[in-house]
Order: C-alpha cells, then structure tokens, then sequence
C-alpha cells in the first residue's frame, strides 16, 4: 500500500514502472449510464500482471465503453476501479498518465505533426512543464521508433501514414510512455493480416500487462492469455480462450453459427464460420442442439460470469473444452 | 546496418531542418528588429532612416543631418509621441492576434478559428457602442462629447468590459460541457456574436450619425490613437501567454490528437482548454479595446508559421508572434502612405494582403509536395 501510495507524487524522468502487484486492476460492479440510459453494468474482473487479455463482444457490447472508464475518459456511474489497490480517483491525470497507455482505434492528427512529433508525447506524462527534452529521451524516442520499425518515416506527417503505420507510431507513443499496463481499443480493426499479426506481437513484447478489444476472434484466441467477453453492457465470460470461445457462447453472443476445434499449431480454439447456413439465432440454435428445452445458453448470459466459465489464469489455457462441442458441425 | 544508415539518414535531417528552421528564425527576429526602426521613417512628416535611427539610439538629432525636418526638436517629438507608440503597438497587436489564433486554433482543432471566434470584437462594440451613445446623449452632443469621444482610455476601457462580458457569458454557458466543451464554445461564440450586434444595431438605429460613423470607424481598426499608457495592458498579456504557451506547448500538442488522446496522456483537458481560452481571451479583448477589430492576422499568420516550422517546435509560437507583429507593422506603413493625407483602415489592407499572400503561398506549397 506504501509503494501505491508513492504513485501520486509526479515521477522525475528516470522513474520506471512501478512495483509489482499480483492484481494490478481491480474492477468491482462497474455501471456506466448517460442520462437514462445504462450503457454498462456489474461488471466486475482483475487484471494480474504480465497478462494479456482480450476483451472480446460484438458491436454495442460497450467494450469501448468499458475501457473509456477504465482510462478515465468516462467517469462510472456506479462502482469501482482500483489500480494497483488505489482507487482511480486518488491518481491525478498525470500520475495515472505515467502508469496507463492507451492505444486508441483512431487517432486524428490535426496540423500535421511529424511522426517524431507524436512519439515525442510520449514523454508527457513524467515531465514537467520547465522539463527540456534531453539526448537521453530523443534517443529513446528513437529507439521506439526503430522497434515500430517506423525511424525511417520520422520525419514526415502523422496524417499521412496508413492505418496500420499509425498504430505503430501509437505503440512507439506507448512505450516512451514506460507504462505498466497497456490498453488497446481495437487495435487491430482497418489493418491487413501481415498488420494484425505485427502490432499485437510488439505489444506482447514489451512484457507488460496489455487489456486489448478485438473483433477477430481467431486472433484474439491466437494470442491472448485471457479472455472477457462482453454482451449488452455485461460481462458474460472471463477465462482461458479454450473456456471462453464454445459454440453456445458464440451463438448466444455473436448469433454465428461456428464451429470451434483446437488450433493444430498452439492449441487455441479455432473458429470456423459457416459463412453459407447463415446467421443463427437462439431458437435455430437450441433446434440444432434438439433439445429445445435446454436453456443452458441462456442461463450463460443471465448468470453471473463467474459460473459461465472458471477464471482461468494466463497459464492454464490449454484445456480440453473442446470434448462436449463434437458433433454439431453441419 | 540499414537501421545505422537510417539513424544517421535521420540525424542529418533532422540537424538540416532544425538548422532551417533556426536560421528561418533568426532572420525573422532580425527582421522585426529593422522593421520596428524602418517604419519609424514612414509618415506624413519626411523623416529619414538614419533621423530615425538616431532619435531610438537616444543620440538625438544632429542639426546638419536633418535636412528636411527643419525642427529636429519637432522631428524628435514626432517619433516619440506618435510613430513610435503606433508602431510598438502595431507589433504588439500583430503579435498577440496571431498567438491568440494559434491558440485558439489549437485548442479547438478548428483551422477556421480565430480570436474573434467567441464574439469577443462584438462584445467589444457593444462596449464602444453603448459608450458613445450614452456619453454622447449624457453631455447633450456638445464639443465635449467629441473630446470624451477621442479620450480614448475611456473608450478602451468600455471596450475590454463588453470583451469581458461576452467571455463571461461564455464561460457560464459552455464552460463546463466537458465532451462537447468545443462543439458548445463554437455554438455559443456565433450566438453571442449575433446577440452583440443585434444590440449595436438597435443602438444604432436610435443613435445620430456622428455617433454611427465613430463607430463604424472603430469597428474597422486603426493604431492613429496609439498612447504609451495604452501599450502596458497588451504587451503584459502578449508576454504572459507567450510564456504560458511555451511552457505548455507539449500539452497544446496533444490537444491536436483529440481529447480522448491527450486525457490519456495526463492532460486535464477541460481546465486546461478554458485557461487557454480564458487567456486569448484576454488578449484579444486588450487588443481589441485600443485598435478595434483588425481580422485576419489571427486566423492566417498560425497557417503561414506551420508551413514552416512544425507546431510541436519550441520556436513556433515565438516566430507566430514574430511574424504577426511584422506583418502589422507595414501593414500600417501601408495605411498611412498609400493614399495622400488620409489613413486607410487597417482591415482593408489585413485583407487583401493576407488574403492573396496565403493563397499564393499554399499553390506553391502543395505543388512542391506534390512534384
């Protein structure tokens, strides 16, 4: 709690991340709603060390929502989000800055600042504002900007890269940023395959607890070590992607019709739509299963998240979930 | 080895661009220096450079080289008390319209913006025009109505209130919508600028001619009523936001990458966007309260200095004020000199020069990108 608590005094620009902490964020009944409307509700989940998690539902989930509270761009209505055992009210922007990088979906750049530029800003949380920046953090800037594979397009305007060349700069940003946990809103969305694959490896390698949403769900049980599963402003499933991606979830959540076999390389679900029998509602999908009665997918997503699929940690994700699925295929 | 070549590759440019844009601005700093001397020479009464050059020095005039400005004690008062005050205000007010544009434009993300962007000139008019009216009808139109008319701190002073106003309004209105903080500002800025000028048309319309033309006058911009006593306010919020600029200059970078961006970069975007305003603000009504409304300068001199030096650079709101400080400067040479014993008002000119300037500029800006 003492080592929290040193959090909030501003760190010189030499502090690095700080000490570890098995729960690094702690979300407990989590509710966010704009005027009337509930756009999140009891969500609850942690996030450990070194993890990296997926956050996974299909269009107006409120995954966007969801990390905008936790990188204090919204403010939750009801609930509470701890980092490193502080409440997020106790940070001050700059202090919380200097913990937290967000790399957002889309970054628009107005008067055109040169790609060294935005990196640069990267440096803005740990300084002051009589701060010069000196050949130390230029060098560092630059070494990012080697990792991103970007040096050579330092100089030109952030506007005028591709999609996916500006997520790199961003993961540049990031990591002169020296955060302990990374969050990511679909980082991987307008961006070709080579892309996808590039950008969630570099945040995988800077070894730091990374919160990621994705759309594709293939690559987010390719490389996450845990997944949270979002439908209708709740959280339905937290576990290893082996837990967490069956057929009936996918049903129940995405209405696909799919099926779901381990991944003959690392041994993650891989998931094959039937692109040609349709999308599939929960009816046509309980007559599949020929039990109509069976509202087992249900109960999935009206009970708490916690009986829907063990907590799986990081390491535990090679299961064998795939046992009951068999035979459902068309 | 190739990431060798491309460090080195980016050194050199980075040394080539950096050592540009130094020598960009050196020669931008002594070229504010020569103008604010220069333009001391121009004017009704013929005064030379080196005439000039000598009252500034404090070396006085010499008797033998005054050829044509018989009284040198005539020639000294003259730059003194009228060109010099007229010109350190042109240079202040250039200087300050530009940084409140680029502030503005920064803080808003709006290439369009510019200081009169929340009704503050209109505010301001409002203040002029309620103030001749009333003082006039007060002192019944006598001789003294137009000698209060032309006491011009008083003028100015009824001017920064009705600036101040309509930045109050401003701030109680749309101050504290943080997530739409700029959507409202605009809003609220055009709709308080027609709420200004609906009252100054309908004080107008019940006001006499005398007083419209004052008016219309002032509205149009003019430095003719330069004092000393008048420069204290400006220059002290000039050099005051200038240093606010530079010190948060990375956070006005951010701001360029959306709200969302910069939040999570630890800026607290919304106290931070109405100091800013607050700030231009302030400027600009001091501006405004002693040279009227003078548009353009604020809105293109930013777009010149970014064609040149990259915002993020420490050296970009110095050059902004530099460059529009400058610009004003012979912008008023102009005024005073184009046409024979009258002056033309300063909006004119800011116009068609700016105007056709900033246009010539981008042609050959975008076809040397583009080739």
């Amino acid at each position: 709690m003492q080592q929290a608590a040193q959090l909030h005094t501003p760190k010189s620009a030499n502090s690095i991340a700080p000490d570890h902490c098995e729960q690094q964020l702690v979300v407990t009944d989590l509710g966010w709603q704009t005027g009337r409307k509930v756009i999140l509700s009891g969500i609850s989940f942690q996030l450990r060390q070194g993890e990296f998690v997926g956050l996974l539902g299909p269009n107006g989930a409120g995954k966007s929502s969801l990390l905008r509270c936790l990188y204090r761009f919204h403010q939750p209505t009801k609930g509470q989000v701890a980092y490193q055992g502080e409440p997020l009210e106790r940070y001050s922007q700059q202090a919380y800055a200097q913990q937290v990088a967000v790399v957002l979906q889309e970054s628009p750049s107005f008067f055109n600042l040169s790609v060294s530029d935005v990196v640069e800003l990267g440096l803005l949380p740990r300084t002051s504002i009589w701060h010069r920046t000196s050949k130390d953090e230029q060098q560092q800037v630059q070494q990012a900007l080697i990792q991103v594979a970007m040096l050579d397009k330092a100089k030109q305007g952030f506007d005028s890269l591709s999609g996916g060349e500006k997520q790199r700069v961003l993961i540049a940003r990031a990591m002169v940023q020296q955060p302990a946990l990374l969050i990511m809103d679909e980082p991987t969305s307008h961006l070709d395959v080579k892309y996808q694959i590039q950008i969630i490896n570099l945040a995988k390698s800077l070894g730091i607890t990374v919160l990621a949403s994705f759309h594709d769900l293939n690559l987010a049980s390719a490389m996450c070590d845990r997944l949270l599963v979002m439908s209708e402003g709740k959280l339905v499933a937290d576990g290893a992607p082996n837990q967490v991606l069956t057929q009936p979830l996918l049903a129940n959540v995405f209405g696909v019709n799919a099926q779901v076999q381990p991944h003959p390389e690392h041994g993650s679900p891989l998931i094959t739509y039937h692109y040609l029998s349709g999308l599939l509602t929960e009816k046509k999908y309980e007559k599949q299963q020929g039990k109509a009665s069976d509202k087992q997918p249900e109960r999935q997503l009206d009970q708490p998240l916690n009986s829907t699929a063990k907590k799986g940690s990081a390491h535990e994700k090679k299961g064998s979930a795939y046992e009951n699925k068999g035979g459902a295929h068309d | 080895m190739k990431r060798k070549e491309a460090r080195m590759k980016i050194k050199g440019a980075r040394m080539i661009s950096r050592s540009s844009s130094l020598i960009g601005f050196s020669s931008l700093l002594s070229l504010s220096l020569f103008s604010l001397i220069a333009a001391l020479s121009f004017g009704a009464a013929d005064i030379s450079l080196s005439q000039a050059l000598f009252a500034v020095t404090g070396k006085g005039l010499q008797a033998s080289q005054s050829d044509i400005a018989t009284n040198t004690a005539l020639a000294e008062q003259i730059i003194w008390q009228l060109r010099m005050p007229r010109i350190l205000l042109a240079f202040i007010a250039g200087g300050g319209l530009a940084l409140a544009g680029l502030m503005l434009q920064t803080v808003t993300r709006n290439p369009l913006a510019d200081p009169y962007l929340f009704g503050i000139s209109s505010g301001a008019t409002v203040g002029v025009v309620l103030f001749i009216t009333f003082s006039g009808a007060a002192l019944g139109q006598s001789e003294l109505w137009l000698s209060l008319l032309f006491n011009q701190l008083s003028l100015s002073i009824a001017a920064f209130v009705g600036s101040l106003l309509a930045i109050g309004i401003l701030l109680a209105v749309a101050g504290s919508a943080i997530g739409r903080q700029v959507e409202s500002m605009l809003l609220a800025g055009v709709a308080l600028s027609f709420l200004f000028s609906a009252v100054t048309s309908v004080t107008l319309y019940f006001s006499d001619p005398q007083a419209i033309s004052a008016v219309i006058f002032w509205t149009m911009g003019s430095f003719a009523r330069a004092q000393w006593l008048q420069l204290i306010l400006p220059l002290g919020l000039l050099v005051s936001t200038l240093v606010a600029v530079l010190l948060f200059r990375r956070q006005l970078s951010a701001l360029l990458l959306g709200d969302e961006s910069a939040i999570t970069l630890g800026v607290n975007v919304a106290k931070f966007r109405l100091v800013m305003l607050l700030l231009s603000s302030l400027l600009t009504a001091s501006l405004v309260a002693v040279c009227g409304g003078i548009g353009f300068v604020g809105l293109m001199i930013p777009h010149i200095v970014r064609l040149f030096i990259s915002q993020a650079q420490v050296i970009h709101p110095i050059a902004v004020c530099l460059l529009g400080g400058l610009f004003m400067v012979w912008v008023d040479v102009l005024a005073r000199t184009l046409l024979p014993h009258q002056e033309l008002p300063l909006g004119i000119i800011t116009g068609l020069l700016g105007s056709v300037f900033f246009l010539l500029l981008m042609v050959v800006r975008y076809r040397r990108q583009s080739a």
